[in-house]
């Protein structure tokens, strides 16, 4: 057990929150292709209405408070709401393009004590990081702040979201971030925008595409799958809830940053009293891979990742298998054994069934068939309590139109720090 | 260490506590740290304490005796020190 995963397991056991995402501003400097979110219309707290928003966090027992935006060095009170939450005790981190990070500013966030400094950077090559964030020279700018950064001590993990703009971007930060002193996480994550629009999805790498990159692995069941297959369903497929709340510029929150439903108001109620009071903190302390249908039982289970919030988006349904996880976990097993089948659905499936969702049976080495999604009274009765997980169709909550070829999200693992038992 | 200067955490130190047990992660070396019971009641109470006054808590609490105590306390703070987790302040080394 790494540091990170740790911390998880001893929040969980207390039913607190590890970390909490801040997001301070409501505007960015660059213009992102992907950008899930919608900016400028949420409007930003004051200073003063942060420092209670984090007063609370802490009251919570919160560990890390990720600072982000937006861009959330566009607000001049930045530094001081940094020094604040570590004055609170918090392991900090600043999510950041630092584009307008320069020497002195690099000074004082250094002086800060930060435990890290993310900084997105979509490729190694300076034009491709331009075109993803439509600002000119902010390669350059970005990379002179991390050098900056980097020669003041300062820990910084570079973050590379494939697109199609940055093709050759993941292998060529890496290179650089090895270069430079840094942590290099790449992601295939891309999810859809705040308000619903499915823009991002349009600079998508294809499932076969990340493979040939080496994003995705090839995957083959192992010589002890019914193992694997159980330890997998006792696992959480991300920090929904738990380690992934997320705190809008103007102060509601969400279970993360994409799913969509507002547990409180933080201006209105502390942390540890929204969260009491938040009907959804049963849903999402017990939201391990075991609640999720079709997943649970589909042989290509062990190959998956999943996002609700992309699930909910694309497929109408946040406890659901939906299409682009599906493609992914294919050509990850497809690779491996070297082609890929598709018989067409089991007998005793509903007439219609898609067969580019789970779950499915591998009935021979490369040769899968999509089987019925078992749904139980359990299901059920927690779509019936929590509506807006499986919204009704007709209520235009969720886009059901999916795109081909899609992809789904990947959680790459947090930096880990390590672990040490006195 | 002499034991009438204070024990300070350190700036770098960020700490919770979990049930009986504290995390610590030193923003330094992004290194967790679990202690043990009695390792979590030293860390509550070292922050400006003395080592006297950490081997008198320890003492209280603990049935041990105070020879006992002052080794352990020692080791602890000593090796806590040594990784920049803890820091002394005030009087001779």
């Amino acid at each position: 057990m790494n540091g990170a995963q740790l911390l998880r397991s001893l929040s969980l056991r207390e039913g607190r929150p590890m970390g909490v995402h801040l997001q301070v501003a409501d505007r960015c400097n660059h213009s992102c292709h992907h950008c899930y979110q919608v900016q400028g219309e949420k409007g930003e707290l004051s200073f003063d209405q942060l420092c209670r928003i984090i007063d609370g966090i802490a009251d919570a027992g919160v560990f890390t408070l990720n600072v982000s935006g937006g861009e959330a060095t566009l607000r001049p009170d930045l530094l001081d709401i940094l020094r604040y939450a570590r004055g609170r005790g918090f392991a900090v981190r600043l999510f950041t393009n630092a584009f307008l990070i320069d020497e002195a500013y690099a000074d004082a966030l250094a002086a800060v004590g930060l435990l890290e400094v993310h900084v997105s950077l979509y490729s190694g090559v300076a034009e491709e990081h331009d075109a993803v964030t439509r600002v000119p020279h902010s390669f350059e700018r970005t990379v002179g702040a991390i050098t900056a950064l980097r020669r003041r001590g300062v820990r910084v993990v570079l973050k590379t979201p494939a697109t199609t703009l940055s093709v050759r971007g993941a292998l060529g930060v890496e290179a650089l971030a090895r270069e430079l002193g840094c942590e290099h996480q790449a992601s295939t994550d891309l999810t859809m925008r705040e308000d619903g629009a499915d823009a991002p999805w349009a600079v998508r790498v294809t499932p076969e595409e990340l493979l040939r990159q080496g994003m995705l692995s090839p995957w083959a069941p192992s010589a002890d799958e019914a193992r694997a297959r159980a330890e997998k369903l006792e696992k959480y497929p991300c920090g929904v809830g738990r380690s992934g709340l997320v705190v809008l510029p103007d102060g509601r929150l969400q279970a993360c940053t994409d799913t969509p439903n507002i547990l409180a108001d933080l201006t209105q109620a502390g942390l540890a009293d929204a969260l009491q009071q938040a009907p959804e903190r049963e849903l999402f302390e017990g939201l391990t891979w075991s609640r999720v249908h079709g997943c649970r039982d589909c042989d290509l289970l062990p190959a998956c990742h999943r996002c609700h919030a992309t699930a909910l988006r694309e497929g109408g349904d946040y406890l659901g298998p939906y299409a682009s996880a599906c493609a992914r976990a294919r050509v990850r097993y497809g690779a491996a054994a070297g082609s890929l089948e598709v018989l067409p659905p089991s007998a005793d499936c509903a007439p219609g069934r898609d067969p580019a969702v789970g779950p499915y049976a591998i009935v021979a080495t490369g040769v899968i068939r999509p089987v019925h999604d078992v749904r139980t009274p359990a299901d059920e009765a927690l779509a019936q309590r929590f509506a807006w997980v499986r919204p009704p169709v007709e209520s235009g909550l969720v886009t059901l139109r999916r795109k081909a070829p899609l992809q789904s999200s990947v959680a790459q693992p947090s930096s880990v720090p390590q672990v040490e038992r006195v | 260490m002499n034991a009438q200067r204070t024990i300070h955490h350190a700036r770098d130190a960020v700490w919770r506590r979990y049930d009986d047990q504290v995390a610590v992660i030193s923003l330094d070396a992004n290194r967790v740290r679990l202690f043990n019971a009695v390792g979590s009641f030293l860390w509550e109470r070292c922050d400006g304490a003395t080592l006297d006054s950490m081997v008198a808590a320890v003492c209280e609490r603990f049935a041990v005796d105070e020879g006992t105590a002052r080794v352990d306390v020692e080791g602890f703070v000593d090796d806590l020190v040594a990784r920049g987790l803890l820091r002394p302040e005030g009087g001779a080394p």
